[in-house]
Formats: C-alpha cells, sequence, structure tokens
C-alpha cells in the first residue's frame, strides 16, 4: 500500500539558525511513526511543515499521494493536527470549540453533531461539553485539543508532544486512544522527547537532533545499532563531573553524560564493567551511591549516536 | 463549490469572534455602555474641554467712534477672546465648526444707525451644540456700558431737544435706541449631544476595532489561527474571515451609537446613506488596523492594555474629543494624516449642515484609500506573522 505521507528534504532556517536541515521520511497507513528529539531539535518546526502551517525553504510533501504544494488545500483534509500548545478558545465551551473546528474542516449538520459527541467521547469529556474551556484541567484541555483534530476522521494523525504537562492518568488515556485510533488503521506520526512514549507506541522512530533526522528504523533495528552496548546510571554525591570524566577514560565506555545526581553512560558488556567503574569513582573521589545497568533503549541510542542525553 | 467552502470556513472564523465577544464581559461594557456614558457625562458637546475664553468671532461695525468703542470694550471684556472677521460666511462657518464659540454680527453702519435713533440690532451667531455657558452674560456685559451711555443720550436729547450725536458725545450719557442682542442658532439646534455624538461614533468604531485586533493577538497567541491553516482552507479564507469578524464588530458598534443616541438623546443624523457611506468606509479603515494591530503584537496581555488609549490617542488626534478647528495648524494637519479627520469632518457635514453623499464625496474618497491601504498591508503582515 503506498505510503499517507512522504516528504523529502524539508528546509527550514531562522535567520542564522537552520531549524530543519533536510528531513525525509514516510509513515504507511496504518503506522504509528515516532519522531524523538530533545527540546530544540526541529520536532515542531518539521511537523508544521508537514501541515502547510509553514512555508518550507525546500523540500516536497506528498500526503496520500496529492503533493502539499498551497495549489489545492483540499490535499490537508487528510491530515488531522494537534498542535504542541493547547490551541483551544478558552472562553468557548467543549462543545463549541469541536464545533469550529469541524466547520473548518467542511462538517455540518448532523454529521457535524455526530463528529462533535464522538469527540468528546474520546476526550472523555461527554458531560463537560457545554462547560468552557477556561475552567478544565490541564489533561482535560490535553485530551481536547486532541479530540479537535479528529473530527474529520484524518488518515494522518499528526500529534506534537501531546502528553507535555498532563498528569499520568491522562497520559496513560492519549497513549491508549492513540493506540486504538492505529489499530483502527488510522496512521500517526507522534512526536515526542519522552523516549518510553515512543518505545510504547511506534512501529518505527526516526531520531532528530540539531535539526537533522540521524537515525530511523524500528526499536529492534535502532537498538542494534549500539550493538551490545548497555545503559549504566551512577549517583553519587560526589564530583559529578570528576565521577564522568574518570568513566570516560575506561575502555569499553563509548559515552559519558553527567546527569542530575550522577553520570549516565553507555558501555559495551556494562555488567563486566562494574567493578571499573567502582575504583574508577573512588579514584575520582566520587563514591557511588547506586548503581544501575539497564538494556539499551532509544535513550542509550540517542546517547550513542550524540553524545547527550535526551532530557536534563 | 471550491468557493462556497471558503466562505463557509471564514463563516464559522467570523461566527466564532463574535461568540468570543459574547463571553467577554469587559469588552461588552466598553462596545454597548461606554460609548453612551460618555456622551451623557460630555453631552454638552465636544467643546466641553474649553472652559477657560469664550471664542468670539466679531463681523461689521464700520469705523465710526462708537464701533470703535463698542469694539475696544468687547476686546476689554472679561472671559471674551475677540477674533475680527471681514465675511458673513466665514464667520457662521468658524461658528459651526467650533472654531469661534459665538459670532456678533454688528451693522455695517452701527454709528449712522445708532445716531438716527434707530434700533441697533446685534445678531449673535451660536453653534448647533449652543453657547458655552456664561458666553452670553460675558458679551452682555460689553454691551452694557455703551448701552446705558445710549440711553441717556437719547433722554438728554429727548428733554433738552439737542442733536442726540451732540448728546451722546458731550455728557456720554444716554440711550433708548439701545443695542439688544438677539441670538441666532446657525444651522439646527439640537439637545446638544450632536457634535458629541459624532466624535464618539468615530472614536468608538476605532476602539472597538482595536479592541478586536488585541482578540487576535490571543488567537495568534494561543495557535488557534496556525490551527486554522491547518485546516484543508487558503490562508485568505482565514484572513477573510477574521477580518469580517472585525468588520462586524465595527460596523456593529457604528450602529449602536447611532440609534443609541437617537434614541437616548434625540440625535437627528440626518442623510442615512451618507452617514451609512461613512460608517462603511470607517469601518474598514477601522478592519485594517485591527488586523495590523493583531499581526504586529504578540503578547495579549500586552495588545490588550494598548487598544483602548490607543485609539482615544488617535480621536483625540483626529478631533473625535474636540474640534480640529480649535487646534493648531499642524495638529490639523496630524489629525488628517490618520483617518479619523475625514471621518469627523464627514460625519459632522452629515450631522450638522445634512450633508449628502455628494457633499462628502472627498472624504468618503480618503477613507476608501486610507481603508484599502490598511487592509492590504494588515492582509501581508498577518498573513507574514501566521506562516512565517
Ligand atoms: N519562529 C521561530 N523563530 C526563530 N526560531 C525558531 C522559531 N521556531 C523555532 N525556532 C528555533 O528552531 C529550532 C527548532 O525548534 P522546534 O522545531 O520548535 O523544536 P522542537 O519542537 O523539537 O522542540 C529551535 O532552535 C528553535 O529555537
Ligand atoms: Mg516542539
Amino acid at each position: 500500500m503506498s505510503a499517507v505521507l512522504t516528504c523529502t528534504g524539508l528546509a527550514k532556517r531562522y535567520g542564522e539558525r537552520q531549524a530543519v536541515d533536510g528531513v525525509g521520511f514516510e509513515i504507511a497507513p496504518g503506522e504509528a511513526y515516532g519522531l524523538l528529539g530533545p527540546n530544540g531539535a526541529g520536532k515542531t518546526t518539521t511537523i508544521s511543515m508537514l501541515c502547510g502551517l509553514l512555508d518550507r525553504d525546500a523540500g516536497d510533501v506528498v500526503v496520500a499521494g496529492r503533493p502539499l504544494d498551497g495549489s489545492d488545500p483540499g490535499v490537508k483534509r487528510a491530515i488531522g493536527y494537534v498542535p504542541q500548545d493547547i490551541a483551544l478558545y478558552p472562553e468557548l465551551t467543549g462543545q463549541e470549540n469541536l464545533a469550529f473546528f469541524g466547520r473548518l474542516y467542511g462538517l455540518s449538520g448532523g454529521k457535524l453533531r455526530q463528529r462533535v459527541a464522538a469527540g468528546l467521547e474520546l476526550a472523555g469529556l461527554t458531560d463537560r461539553g457545554a462547560d468552557r474551556v477556561d475552567g478544565f484541567s490541564g489533561g482535560m484541555k490535553r485530551r481536547l485539543n486532541i479530540a479537535a483534530g479528529l473530527l474529520h476522521e484524518p488518515r494522518l494523525l499528526v500529534l506534537d508532544e501531546p502528553t507535555v504537562g498532563v498528569d499520568p492518568q491522562s497520559r496513560n488515556a492519549i497513549l491508549d486512544s492513540v493506540a486504538a485510533l492505529r489499530e483502527g488503521g488510522t496512521a500517526v506520526l507522534y512526536t515526542s522527547h519522552y523516549m518510553e512514549e515512543v518505545e510504547r507506541l511506534c512501529d518505527r522512530v526516526g531520531i532528530i537532533d540539531e535539526g537533522r533526522l540521524i537515525a530511523e528504523g524500528t526499536r529492534r533495528e535502532l537498538v542494534d545499532q549500539v550493538g551490545q552496548a548497555d545503559r549504566v546510571e551512577l549517583t553519587t554525591d560526589g564530583d559529578a563531573e570528576a565521577l564522568a570524566a574518570a568513566c570516560r577514560s575506561l575502555e569499553g565506555v563509548s559515552d559519558a553524560q553527567v546527569v542530575s545526581g550522577g553520570v549516565r553512560l553507555v558501555a559495551l558488556r556494562g555488567r563486566s564493567l562494574l567493578p571499573a567503574l567502582v575504583s574508577a569513582a573512588d579514584r575520582a573521589g566520587a563514591p557511588l551511591s547506586s548503581i544501575d545497568v539497564a538494556e539499551p533503549d532509544l535513550e542509550s541510542v540517542f546517547l550513542h549516536l550524540t553524545g547527550k542525553a535526551l532530557r536534563d | 463549490m471550491r468557493r462556497t467552502r471558503r466562505i463557509a470556513v471564514a463563516l464559522a472564523i467570523t461566527g466564532v469572534s463574535l461568540r468570543r465577544l459574547g463571553r467577554d464581559r469587559l469588552g461588552l461594557f466598553f462596545i454597548l455602555v461606554l460609548p453612551f456614558l460618555i456622551i451623557l457625562l460630555f453631552g454638552g458637546g465636544a467643546r466641553s474641554g474649553t472652559a477657560a475664553d469664550v471664542a468670539v468671532g466679531v463681523l461689521g461695525g464700520g469705523d465710526g467712534p462708537l464701533a470703535a468703542e463698542l469694539a475696544a470694550a468687547l476686546e476689554a471684556a472679561e472671559g471674551l477672546d475677540v477674533t475680527s472677521f471681514g465675511e458673513l460666511g466665514e464667520l457662521e462657518e468658524s461658528v459651526r465648526r467650533g472654531r469661534q464659540d459665538a459670532g456678533l454680527v454688528i451693522p455695517a453702519s452701527f454709528d449712522e444707525l445708532v445716531a438716527s435713533g434707530e434700533p441697533a440690532e446685534v445678531e449673535l451667531l451660536a453653534a448647533p451644540a449652543g453657547l458655552p455657558e456664561g458666553s452670553q452674560g460675558a458679551i452682555g456685559a460689553a454691551f452694557a456700558d455703551l448701552d446705558a451711555r445710549l440711553t441717556t443720550a437719547q433722554v438728554a436729547a429727548e428733554t433738552i431737544g439737542i442733536d442726540f450725536a451732540e448728546a451722546l458725545a458731550s455728557t456720554q450719557e444716554l440711550d433708548v435706541p439701545g443695542v439688544s442682542v438677539e441670538a441666532v442658532t446657525v444651522g439646527e439646534a439640537d439637545t446638544g449631544a450632536g457634535p458629541s455624538a459624532a466624535g464618539n461614533l468615530v472614536l468608538f468604531i476605532f476602539i472597538t476595532s482595536l479592541v478586536g485586533g488585541s482578540w487576535l493577538v490571543e488567537s495568534r497567541r494561543l495557535g488557534v489561527s496556525r490551527r486554522m491553516l491547518a485546516a484543508p482552507t487558503t490562508a485568505g479564507a482565514v484572513l477573510a474571515g477574521e477580518a469580517l469578524g472585525r468588520f462586524t464588530l465595527a460596523i456593529g458598534q457604528g450602529l449602536l451609537v447611532i440609534f443609541g443616541a437617537a434614541w437616548l438623546f434625540g440625535v437627528d443624523w440626518r442623510d442615512p446613506l451618507a452617514l451609512a457611506a461613512v460608517v462603511g468606509l470607517f469601518s474598514l479603515c477601522g478592519t485594517g488596523a485591527a488586523m495590523l494591530f493583531g499581526a504586529t503584537f504578540n503578547r495579549p496581555e500586552q495588545a490588550g492594555a494598548v487598544a483602548p488609549p490607543l485609539g482615544i490617542a488617535l480621536g483625540m488626534l483626529g478631533g473625535c474629543l474636540w474640534p480640529l478647528e480649535i487646534v493648531p495648524p499642524f495638529m490639523r494637519v496630524v489629525g488628517h494624516a490618520i483617518p479619523h479627520g475625514w471621518a469627523m469632518d464627514a460625519v459632522t457635514a452629515v450631522v450638522a449642515e445634512g450633508a449628502g453623499l455628494a457633499d462628502v464625496a472627498t472624504e468618503l474618497a480618503v477613507l476608501a484609500g486610507f481603508a484599502a491601504a490598511l487592509l492590504t498591508v494588515a492582509a501581508w503582515q498577518l498573513r507574514r506573522a501566521l506562516t512565517r
């Protein structure tokens, strides 16, 4: 089956800053694609160009077989866009907000009413639909924000960090409903700087940093790039900088990064390295208070590829 | 088909702007109540700010000694600021426009009239808003002295039988034909709410537009505007919807002031067609300014705080709070560098003189030019602000 979304060579510059630099990927129907990268990596800029919100400097976007080039705004009907910030009118009710966005997508009459009701249900807000949005909690707003992007039943749902600032319960609800949509055949483009969400939800992941797509594949494929490396977390009350420096000098450590309260590193056969790590810490005057060795995950892939932590 | 879709999108955006207004108590107060409070407070007219001297234009009198004496008495009178005029038309225009609070038309052959024993009638011209408080007293006082002397001279001439002019000259105490001052209003007199209502019409159309512009900043800030661009429609349709919302708001404000002032204060707006043209074009100027305002500011709180004072400041410059005739020529030019000056000229002409469409054609053309320029720049700026 042909791709729902194909983009190639996307580029956008803000003054001196090359925010997006040659990003391209494909999403198949029913596939969930995760765009994972730290804050400022260029995720929102990429998405804005895909959704036709931002004029791009270069690159092509094809949505459901039709080019997105401004000549035919109807192309955008295939996309449901959920912005990173809550884009709702606070003084209008949940129902009114949904009805407004539904109208923008050409819904009207009974069909609009039906879709608004479905949207409220998906957001878990059926009995709050007549209340003003400025009285909603952060999580409620987030869920309504997502529902507003789904009213017209798009083939591709684009979510830009949809769980920022929500409580764990809402976050779970959001992830579950996105997973359910994907099961129903909707393609999903999901950006996040939370590795766990992307790992849980996405079939394929693109890792983006400083405007470039630096790796892409299934979780398995990406983790294999790191090889047999493990992710090791060390905590210390001592000098974390000195600890990181000491770790870096050890053979098999591919990267060591200071994080709050300790050091995070990727090491080949991390378990066999533990005695060496302990004595290195002692020599550095930063005795360890805990050691945690984990199987490699996307976090370690990112660390391996960029030498940076995804967060902190 | 595609066009009707775009229109539907634009109307949905317009509808949501107005619905938001309905939820904004402070905004509603500004739009519904404040204009009438201001008309009520300053109902005496647009001139309430000039409580100092009463400006009187004087015409005629000839070059006799009595005329000179009268002129000197007026000049010396407390609270009067006298200007000489050479032509009746000029004086009338000045009074009507509020450049002068009142005009005195003294018969050209004042001395001869008085000498011949005829009653010398001096006409007092007042603007439609009526004479400023106290002005009639100040003018009357200037006449009192001369009046008393004329009375005495008359008595002397009749009892002693000498020549009236001689009596007047020698005794310097007189009367009977006397000098009476009769007030004549130039243009139609009304409750005095007229000028204030005209100023408020122009003032509030613009303030309301700018407040509407600040909501646009909020839409942008909220990201709703960008979200609109993600919908299967054009940036043009989104801009048109936002513009139509602001235009509806401006026109609605205009209609409210027009009908409200007519019902509450009995203001007669005269030619409805001319008035509609001015209000329509000026509302388009307001729409353009609102969109430009909405594109310029990035913080809604800032925009919301700036909109009303900016609207008032522009209204002051444009002659909404006092007539441009009383300001220095340079400020008059400034007032006409913004749409307000032209709108005020046109509305004043319609309300005070019953001017029709043709009479205000120049003002309308200038307003149309302002509207076209503002809307073009605003659409361009706003599109840039949204898709940059
Ligand atoms: N409107 C803008 N003007 C200037 N710089 C911007 C703008 N939007 C984003 N940037 C910059 O572009 C880079 C990418 O931003 P963004 O796409 O928002 O990253 P992400 O969504 O991954 O956090 C950042 O360095 C950001 O500061
Ligand atoms: Mg972002």
